[in-house]
């Protein structure tokens, strides 16, 4: 297995160097970088299995160094020293890590997954990796296709979505309504992580402008302004007990 | 008569309160200032340790015990910070001098320093709020020195000391604020250099608790033909009776 190691800090490179070579004598090293750019540079000729990738780097971090990768189809390890915010991106997406000071246990134990890993061909994981950085970098903000172009929103300026056949209508909190051509469903499966909720067939609301529910056979929501809508029976039980997580 | 009874009484009741207050006030800013002691970037602490534990699977005794015990005098000079306000200049040298020799190690060797008291200071009796400046070393040296490529990169400390002032200057030859803050600004690891707004919110609560008047001013330091050439921090405050 060839693998190959980017970190600002020779020290670390040595550790690592030092080792795989002790421990893990089905490694092969083909480079050590100092840095993101060389490191990306050196992915994309040399093709690795296997990369070891400090995070916080000085010009280009660890991940931006992934996202300059033309190439992709290594296995990744992240090495940090410390970072709350970055460990919790890399177990999200279920990629691997270790900690410095390095751990020969560890490091042995990280190697052999991501042995496991290339033999059965599992996929890397980057892309998905890349896109979940992605998202969170992009906050609640959503892409709306209209008819000039695109408009970016922030999820927080909808009052809610209104189902229209195939189309789909944006109540927003400036009063301006968009429509865009994606039914109401796509639209859902984007926004009903940032806090919506689809109450009806025909509506999908966001939770934090609802000002009250009157109950009825499924019930009434009003929206902060003081539009009602209707809430379908099958949908009132979701409903509240979302609005009871608020 | 029951009526004047109790405006008479309110009086020292206000006054009891308003103490009670300011007492409450000054022991919410001390255990802030305490908390705000305590902070030490945890990467530098790993990242120090591993360079350690390099030496050790190098089987180089030598500099592992050097370092270590270089570590281990910063680890001291911090857990005393626990207990105290102010310590002697002469400490805070002792402790800022581990700080850059573990940072120097880290980059191996990649700057030189140079630490410079004026005779006219008494580093023993001179007290300084413990480690306040460090996040300022810090930057120097993460944002400053190590991005320089060119030349010789330097970090230069002064204590010296202006009429009832001292005053400490950090100096660096780096890249220049402009062009660190438009790294940093593309870098997620930017959420890691915070050091310095916690040193402002220790400075203005130093100022509430001891009216001590500590400020810090920055200045780019520019080439004669006005190209960047680094940056120089400078903390000044009242000399402590």
């Amino acid at each position: 297995m060839t693998a190959l190691f980017v970190d600002d800090e020779k020290h670390c490179r040595d550790v690592l160097s030092l080792l795989l070579k002790r421990y893990c004598p089905n490694v092969t090293i083909v480079a050590q970088c100092a840095s993101g750019q060389e490191g990306h540079t050196a992915i994309d000729s040399l093709r690795p299995d296997l990369v070891f990738l400090d995070i916080e780097m000085p010009g280009m971090s660890g991940f931006e160094m992934l996202e300059a990768c033309r190439y992709n189809g290594f296995r990744v390890i992240f090495t940090t020293a410390f970072n709350e915010y970055a460990i919790k991106a890399i177990r999200h997406n279920a990629l691997d890590y270790i900690l410095k000071p390095i751990d020969k246990d560890e490091l042995i134990r990280a190697v052999a997954k991501a042995e496991q890993a290339l033999a059965s061909h599992a996929p890397s994981q980057i892309d998905q990796f890349l896109g979940y950085l992605q998202s969170q970098r992009a906050g609640d903000r959503i892409a709306l296709p209209t008819m000039e172009g695109l408009q970016i929103i922030h999820s927080a300026e909808i009052y809610y979505c209104e189902s229209d056949g195939g189309y789909t209508r944006f109540a927003l909190r400036s009063g301006q309504i968009i429509l865009i051509s994606k039914t109401l469903k796509e639209v859902e499966e984007v926004l009903e992580s940032k806090g919506f909720c689809r109450v009806h067939h025909s509506y999908l609301i966001n939770l934090r402008y609802v000002q009250r529910y009157i109950r009825g056979d499924g019930g009434e929501v009003v929206m902060e302004n003081n539009k009602a809508l209707p809430v379908s029976r099958n949908k009132k039980q979701e409903f509240l007990s979302l609005l009871e997580k608020i | 008569m029951a009526l004047d009874a109790k405006l008479v009484k309110t009086k020292p009741d206000y006054q009891q309160a308003k103490q009670q207050l300011s007492d409450t006030n000054r022991r919410i800013a001390e255990a802030k200032l305490l908390s705000l002691r305590m902070q030490m970037n945890p990467h530098f602490v790993f990242n120090s340790l591993n360079a350690i534990n390099n030496f050790v699977l190098q089987n180089d005794s030598e500099q592992a015990s050097r370092y270590l015990t270089v570590f281990a005098t910063l680890m001291r000079q911090i857990l005393a910070n626990t207990q105290t306000d102010w310590v002697s200049l002469h400490d805070e040298l002792i402790a800022l001098r581990s700080y850059i020799e573990l940072e120097q190690l880290r980059c191996d060797g990649h700057f030189d320093v140079d630490v410079q008291i004026d005779a006219a200071l008494n580093a023993y009796t001179v007290q300084v709020p413990p480690l306040l400046i460090q996040p300022y070393v810090e930057n120097a040296i993460r944002r400053g020195l190590l991005p320089q490529l060119n030349g010789h990169p330097q970090l230069k400390i002064n204590c010296k000391r202006a009429g009832n002032q001292l005053s400490i200057s950090i100096a660096d030859n780096g890249i220049g604020r402009a062009a660190a803050a438009s790294m940093h600004a593309r870098s997620m690891a930017e959420n890691q250099l915070q050091g310095s707004q916690v040193a402002e919110e220790r400075i203005a609560l130093v100022n509430d608790i001891y009216g001590v008047d500590a400020h810090i001013e920055s200045l780019d330091l520019v080439t004669t033909d006005g190209q960047p050439a680094g940056t120089c921090i400078t903390f000044t405050q009242n000399l402590k009776p």
